[in-house]
């Protein structure tokens, strides 16, 4: 069954994610800028502002 | 209440407690995205969007349907980014740069993703349906996106690598023009060529949503829509308790890479978009498999080709700085050149990719 298939990785996406979160809990405080809409801030910066480097 | 209205509530329910727990916990921009990526997600897999299973459709029936609804998403997404990008600091373009191994890596990556009919996106939601290709090929993808991270340095200084930002060149309304007038060429070429109608309208509603959720994606993260970066952060996290030590690997040392290491991926973009396509498309593929055989009719030895060409997909990605998402559709959506040497390459290793998949699979499909 296909389904069983969607079950599965769901349920080992949201293991590993639990997995995650208790390793490195997220922290609304301290997460990069929550709520400012369209900062760049947080950003992904392995293909966004190549440097060079 | 029937079932299918059941099923909905149910889904809106989760729906809402999964957006409210994220703003909560983590924040609301964080929310967004992943609602941003739960859209994409379901748009992809309900109308058949994509970008593997176009170029296949056009290279072997000449079928220029799914090029054109490309076309049409990238343009739409240029047109309102472009100018965006250049009047805000604080966003910033997909702006990649073009080099030796990073077209090599294009082609190579066109090629993969041919073999499983499955791009950055497409392997992301074909899982997410429940398609066990994609399944066996994600965590391949997983692994290569992560051992790619590790090769960029050296990639980058084995060859020299130059960002080509056309809105810094031109101005944003000459990269505009170049933009919309070269995606307008590929798409008349793309119909002229073609033995089947033009236009595909629920490829263009598709098209014009993913263009949307897109835009909307810069909006909330501050830059566009990517998939393969998380794909290696989410190993490379795996990686760590497990004895790997990231000091000796430049990428994971410059300081974005480095934070993302220490922070939970519920606040990291690609991640949470990553996360959602997942979702989205289980949700819209959810009715539509039921009943569906979890194996496939192919032969096993084509589960270790899925696993290399998985692998490939992940390395290859990371040396062309993106893949049909970040590289292709975000690139060139933001006036980035290596956009569109990845879109000439990429074709290319596709074209053979074709050829390569029907031999394999007509050796492997199992009567």
């Amino acid at each position: 069954m296909r389904r069983l298939g969607i079950l599965g990785l769901l349920l080992i996406g949201l293991g590993l994610l639990v997995l995650d979160t208790t390793r490195t809990p997220p922290n609304p405080y301290t997460a990069p800028d929550p709520l400012a809409w369209g900062s760049s801030d947080g950003a992904s910066g392995a293909l966004c502002s190549f440097t060079g480097q | 209440m029937g079932s299918s209205t059941k099923l909905r509530a149910l889904t809106t329910l989760g729906l809402v407690a999964l957006a409210g727990a994220l703003t909560i916990f983590v924040g609301a921009r964080f929310a967004l995205l992943m609602l941003i990526g739960i859209g994409l997600g379901f748009v992809l897999e309900r109308f058949g969007f994509g970008f593997a299973g176009p170029w296949r459709r056009w290279i072997r029936e000449r079928n220029p349907q799914g090029v054109i609804a490309q076309c049409w998403a990238i343009g739409l997404t240029a047109v309102v980014i472009q100018p965006l990008i250049a009047s805000q600091d604080s966003l910033i373009g997909a702006i990649g740069p073009v080099s030796l191994t990073m077209a090599l890596a294009a082609a190579v990556f066109g090629l993969a993703m041919q073999l499983i009919l499955g791009c950055g996106s497409g392997t992301l939601v074909n899982a997410g349906s429940g398609n066990l290709v994609a399944l066996v090929a994600l965590p391949a993808f997983c692994v290569g996106s992560f051992v790619g991270s590790l090769w960029v340095p050296a990639a980058v200084a084995a060859t020299p690598h130059v960002p080509v930002d056309l809105t810094q060149e031109f101005g944003v309304a000459g990269s505009l023009a170049i933009t919309l007038s070269l995606l307008a060429v590929l798409a008349a070429l793309a119909a002229w060529r073609g033995r089947t109608g033009a236009i595909n309208r629920r490829l263009l509603i598709a098209a014009s949503w993913v263009a949307v959720l897109a835009i909307a994606h810069v909006l909330v993260a501050g830059q566009p829509w990517g998939v393969v970066y998380g794909l290696g952060l989410w190993v490379a996290k795996i990686a760590l308790p497990l004895g790997w030590d990231p000091a000796g690997a430049a990428f994971w040392t410059s300081p974005v890479n480095a934070q993302a290491l220490t922070q939970s991926v519920l606040t990291d973009v690609t991640s949470l978009t990553s996360i959602g396509l997942m979702v989205g498309a289980a949700m819209a593929a959810w009715r539509g498999v039921k009943g569906q055989p979890l194996l496939p009719a192919i032969r096993w030895p084509l589960y270790g080709v899925v696993l290399v060409a998985g692998l490939v997909l992940g390395i290859s990605s990371r040396l062309a700085f993106g893949c049909n998402v970040g590289a292709l559709f975000s690139g060139i959506a933001s006036g980035s050149l290596h956009g569109w040497v990845w879109l000439v390459c990429g074709f290319a290793g596709s074209v053979v990719g074709v050829q390569i998949r029907d031999r394999l699979w007509a050796w492997g499909t199992r009567a």
